[in-house]
């Protein structure tokens, strides 16, 4: 089967010790920010990037994969040990991690965690492994046209999936798409919105606005509140789980990675909504609901594999279609740019390694995160003490830094200032940024796309209804919007998203 | 009016009729072009009055349910950890290519540090410490180029 051919071309990619290094690297800095509270995955991937440039593609996204789901291992330990999830993916599992730890079993949660995102992310990656092909065949026959529909749909379902208020994350992602247009013109190689400033004329970085409007602009947020941090214990035991809480955790684990793989794959779904869904059904389906919220397992096995899995099958769109569904992906896209990939269906056929060796680098770099996770759990937890207020000065100076490498120019923090400014404003208001980012880098895609469609049906926009595909996909998108501002079922969203 | 002011949603619908504006004015000045040959100006155009829209969208929204579930006027920014913060990043970006990585270090751990209250040893320490660990990672190990010591040192 043609599967296993390629798997073993991605093994033979991930295992050269080179990539195994970067894969160990990036999975140790996942676990970082996935335990350090106040820095999350897109700042670290937008800090990193820069030192990126100069390896190869592969050892590149390998890295930078790893930190994605590194992180998703690492937001559990915060959130079973102090209530102080790392990640928005773990928040959920503090409710019944910590009340397990509470009680004296803090190393079973820690280990379920550890084993069902182990667990999830096998699956996920085969799924990735199995699916990519297929859905990949489909999408080289996208013409202009489709892309753009195939877009908008992607970015009304990022925004109708994601928590916050619908207008204001509407407008996100179209303010997002205007700042993303800044810089020369591809067509006519006039310079837009730059104000003769030259440093603009090739756009404005991805680091600058990944870095400003999350890194820095969370910092700002963070310091608002003073910080509490209470270890449960200290003594951690019970770190291998018996075969008792193994059984009863198990078939969490099975549906939390079902479901988390199906999430993944929606645009805006992703991790987080994966962990709170499958939250909603292990209180559906035990037998006795009333535990949850007081310790039970399920409620750690389950949202902990969903996120794993949805953060392996959140490739899926970017590497067969070349949309971002979420954050994190959009910097993985723009990460594949600098190195001159373009993210889509031609990846596949055009750099093999690179495809079936980022896969085959997910399963090892799984496999090293059980390791780091479990018998090293005890230096983690010793992180967990490195008060924030040394922590933050050294994360504002390590953006400084990454900012500055980019194009060796102090030009780029200042803009980063700005957008960080910006940034905390958008808290304020509670508009959500994630929207602002999907929207920066499809907005120049969009534009380009547009374009061609036009051009080639002679100014006419009923290609966009003629053609089955794209009317499909725009009647999909339509939907998704009226659904959503329908009054009934916009309180199930809210509801939703409070769950726990 | 000062109360709606101070909604979320009413000024969050200003700042977008404020960016989406300001979009406009610029794109104006780029040729819009026919729809089969758009100009560079077409879709910028279109996006604005897309964002102005949805701006006012959102104030009408807003006003239309004046006890909105938003309560109004928790928007208290906190001016000091922001000004520190991003001042010391203004003055690291402004001291780096002249004075070099360690004393702009220094400045910009120290002026951060000073958002939070207390301990000024600690900042000390922490900006010493911080200095030599980029110097050495950043600089020596991953060789980003950038001056360590003010020129003629």
């Amino acid at each position: 089967m043609d599967l296993f051919s390629h798997l073993a071309t991605g093994f033979s990619v991930a295992v050269s010790p080179i990539n195994l290094l970067y894969c160990l690297f990036g999975v140790t800095v996942g676990t970082l920010v996935g335990i350090l509270p106040g820095i999350g995955p897109i700042a670290t991937m937008a800090m990193l990037l820069p030192i990126t440039f100069a390896l190869d593609p592969v050892s590149a996204l390998i890295m930078l994969a790893g930190i994605y789901y590194g992180a998703q291992y690492g937001g559990s330990t915060g959130a079973i040990l102090l209530k102080l999830p790392g990640e928005s993916s773990a928040v959920i599992t503090t409710l019944d991690g910590y009340q397990m730890a509470r009680k004296g079993q803090a190393g079973h949660a820690l280990s379920i965690a550890a084993i069902g995102s182990f667990f999830a992310g096998t699956v996920g990656t085969l799924l990735l492994a199995a699916f990519a092909p297929l859905l990949a065949k489909v999408a080289v026959q996208f013409g202009a046209a489709e892309y753009f529909s195939l877009m908008i749909l992607g970015l009304v379902a990022a925004i109708v999936l994601s928590s916050g208020p619908l207008l204001r994350a509407l407008s996100m992602v179209v303010l997002g798409m205007l700042f993303g247009l800044v810089g020369a013109d591809i067509n006519s190689s006039v310079d837009r919105f730059t104000f003769g400033l030259p440093e603009l004329s090739g756009g404005i970085n991805f680091v600058v606005v990944a870095l400003g409007l999350f890194g820095i602009a969370e910092i700002l947020t963070n310091l608002e509140n003073p910080e509490e941090r209470r270890l449960v214990s200290d003594k951690l035991t019970g770190l291998w789980p018996d075969w008792a809480v193994l059984r009863q955790a198990a078939p969490a684990m099975l549906r939390g990675s079902a479901l988390g793989s199906v999430l993944g794959v929606l645009p805006g779904g992703g991790v987080t909504m994966a962990s709170f869904a499958s939250y909603a059904v292990e209180k559906k389906v035990a037998t006795n609901p009333g535990r949850f919220g007081h310790g039970a397992i399920e409620g750690v096995a389950g949202p902990e594999s969903a996120n794993n899995a949805a953060a392996q099958t959140s490739f899926i769109p970017l590497l067969t279609l070349g949309i971002p569904s979420n954050g994190v992906m959009a910097m993985m896209m723009s990460a594949m740019l600098i190195h001159n990939i373009q993210p889509g269906p031609q990846v596949m056929t055009l750099s093999p390694d690179l495809f079936w060796g980022l896969i085959a680098s997910m399963w090892l770099g799984n496999l090293i995160l059980v390791i780091l996770n479990l018998p090293l759990i005890g230096i983690w937890v010793r992180l967990l003490r490195v008060p924030y207020r040394i922590l933050f000065p050294a994360i504002v100076l390590f953006c400084c830094i990454g900012l500055y490498s980019v194009q060796t120019t102090v030009f780029d923090i200042f803009f980063a200032i700005v957008f960080a400014l910006l940034g905390y404003a958008f808290a304020k208001l509670r508009c959500e940024t994630v929207p602002f980012l999907l929207g920066f880098i499809l907005g120049p895609m969009l534009e380009e796309n547009l374009r061609r469609a036009m051009l080639l049906s002679h100014g006419d926009p009923s290609v966009f209804v003629t053609r089955p595909l794209c009317a499909f996909m725009l009647f999909l998108a339509a939907g998704l919007l009226l659904i959503a501002v329908i009054p009934t079922i916009r309180r199930k969203r809210r509801e939703a998203f409070q769950e726990g | 009016m000062m109360r709606l002011l101070r909604h979320p949603e009413v000024l969050a619908g200003l700042l977008f009729i404020i960016l989406g504006s300001a979009f406009l004015a610029v794109s104006a000045g780029y040729e819009a072009g026919t729809a089969r040959e758009m100009g560079p100006g077409y879709f910028p155009r279109l996006l604005s009055i897309v964002v102005i829209v949805l701006g006012l969208a959102q104030i009408i929204h807003a006003t239309a349910k004046s006890q909105g579930r938003e309560a109004a006027g928790r928007l208290n920014f906190h001016w000091r950890p922001a000004l520190l913060v991003l001042g010391g990043m203004a003055l690291f970006a402004l001291m780096l290519n002249s004075l070099g990585l360690i004393l702009a270090t220094l400045a910009l751990v120290v002026a951060a540090g000073l958002a939070v209250p207390g301990r000024r040893l600690e900042i000390a320490i922490t900006a010493v410490v911080l200095a030599a660990f980029s110097a050495l990672v950043f600089v020596k190990a991953l060789g980003v180029q950038m001056p360590l010591w003010p020129e003629g040192f």
